[in-house]
């Protein structure tokens, strides 16, 4: 095991289900030009996947 | 019993689902919460179950196929080791690699969260999981950002949507092709037990109860939703049948009572209130003896949870729980093990005539079933509910 300190986190109270809010990813995508809700539907999937997988780690 | 698998189906849902509801239904339920005992019935190794997707489904193709069960509660191993050696994870030992290819796997508890980690855990628990526990827990994460850590990832991130696919496919055909239903949907745990199990330890979260009590109490609290979360996430969402709780450190006497009050019981009972709001059951797996508590677990809203029945005084729980919520249990596994069919028949009926003869009752092993049961001592069991445990 690796002992060392913790640096910080990115992100503060983020709620459950969420790795990278979706307000931070709109920033790098800038301007949408179609659906938006399209692109958020299938983003909010794949962070599921990826909050799942992390607690996957700690519920064991 | 019906030979259509659909109306079978359907018959050992209504029966369990009453029984949960503290209904009679036609029979006492069987539901054996069954692991590793699978493997011997199918002829497998534990490594093999341990290691092979497809043979950890077919052991419990196998089983259901062979023992009359309304309830399966999952495929016997509930790790996949090749995913665990994708990234190098060190809490668990497997059968065929550090250990003999027929051996239980074994669990090595750390202290991989550390006290000074409460305030990054506090203030985002996701973020500190990735950051900071993976790389501990995870030998290929040594160094995040280089080669190994980051094939490490893609595989292991890969490796669990595959488990997860193929596990769904494999419980799905579970339920169309024998007929038999799930016992419990999604899992989570008591925010005491997240801690205590996986992060912090025994060791660790014994000198938090007296050392940081509030930032304990902060993190468990900052836990609540997330593991309300965790249980319908994993549940896809179903709340017809429970979540599984394997429940640890609230058994006596890991805690005095005094201890169990102030930090188990307030924050496990917020996620079972939270799940009952959203209409989802928990399955309060009691392992050990949860005696001193009962009175303050029939604080729960009614039906919101199945008891189940391990060491706590089965006597004491119907007195106090029966009626208000189903009880889940109690053979022995040392009968289950070392017991002749005729003990097991006795034990089985005596369930039957003393705690499930008004209902809100299903038969069930007091713990999970593990390779040392013996397979006629498992047949005497259902043999047993099937002659006697009509309503």
């Amino acid at each position: 095991m690796t002992g060392e300190k913790p640096t910080g986190n990115v992100f503060k109270n983020l709620p459950p289900g969420v790795c990278i809010p979706w307000e931070e990813k709109l920033k790098d995508l800038g301007e949408i030009k179609g659906d938006a809700d399209i692109i958020r539907n299938e983003w909010d999937k794949l962070e599921l996947f990826a909050y799942l997988y992390l607690w996957y780690w700690v519920q064991r | 019993m019906s030979n259509d698998k659909s109306k079978l189906l359907e018959e050992r849902k209504k029966r369990y689902l009453t029984a949960l509801d503290c209904g009679k239904p036609d029979r006492v339920p069987i539901g054996l919460t069954v692991s590793e005992f699978m493997a011997k019935v199918a002829g497998f190794t534990l490594q093999e179950i341990y290691y092979d997707l497809d043979k950890n489904l077919k052991a419990l193709a196998k089983f259901v196929e062979e023992y009359e069960v309304d309830t399966f509660f999952s495929a016997p191993s509930l790790w996949w080791a090749a995913s665990h050696d994708a990234v190098g994870a060190v809490y668990l030992k497997f059968a065929g690699r550090e250990l003999e290819p027929n051996t239980q796997f074994q669990y090595v508890e750390g202290e991989f969260m550390l006290p000074e980690d409460y305030d990054a855990f506090i203030e985002n628990p996701t973020e500190w999981i990735l950051t900071t526990y993976l790389p501990r827990i995870h030998k290929e994460f040594a160094e995040p950002g280089s080669y190994r850590a980051s094939v490490a990832l893609i595989k292991g991130a890969g490796a669990r949507a595959m488990e997860l696919q193929l596990t769904q496919q494999g419980t799905a055909k579970i339920m169309e092709e024998y007929g038999v239903v799930p016992a419990g949907t999604g899992l989570t745990k008591a925010p005491f037990d997240t801690l205590g199990d996986a992060l912090r330890g025994l060791k660790g979260i014994m000198m938090d109860m007296r050392k940081v009590p509030d930032k304990l109490k902060a993190a468990m609290e900052v836990l609540v939703p997330h593991n309300i979360f965790y249980a319908l996430a994993t549940a896809g969402g179903d709340t017809e049948f429970p979540a599984f709780m394997p429940l640890h450190r609230g058994a006596y006497p890991f805690l005095n009572p005094r201890q169990w009050d102030e930090f188990y019981w307030p924050t496990l009972k917020k996620v079972i209130e939270g799940l009952w709001e959203k209409g989802k059951r928990t399955y309060f797996f009691a392992e050990g003896d949860w005696t001193p508590y009962l009175e303050r677990i029939a604080e729960l809203p009614d039906k919101s949870i199945v008891f189940h029945v391990d060491m706590t005084d089965i006597d004491k729980a119907k007195k106090i729980l029966g009626g208000r919520f189903c009880l889940k249990g109690n053979i022995p596994n040392s009968l289950l093990a070392v017991g002749k069919p005729e003990e097991v028949r006795d034990y089985v009926k005596r369930l039957i005539d003393e705690y499930a003869a008004d209902g809100g009752f299903v038969i069930d092993a007091a713990a999970v079933v593990q390779g040392d049961a013996k397979e006629e001592n498992i047949r005497a069991v259902i043999e047993t509910v099937l002659l006697y445990g009509k309503y």
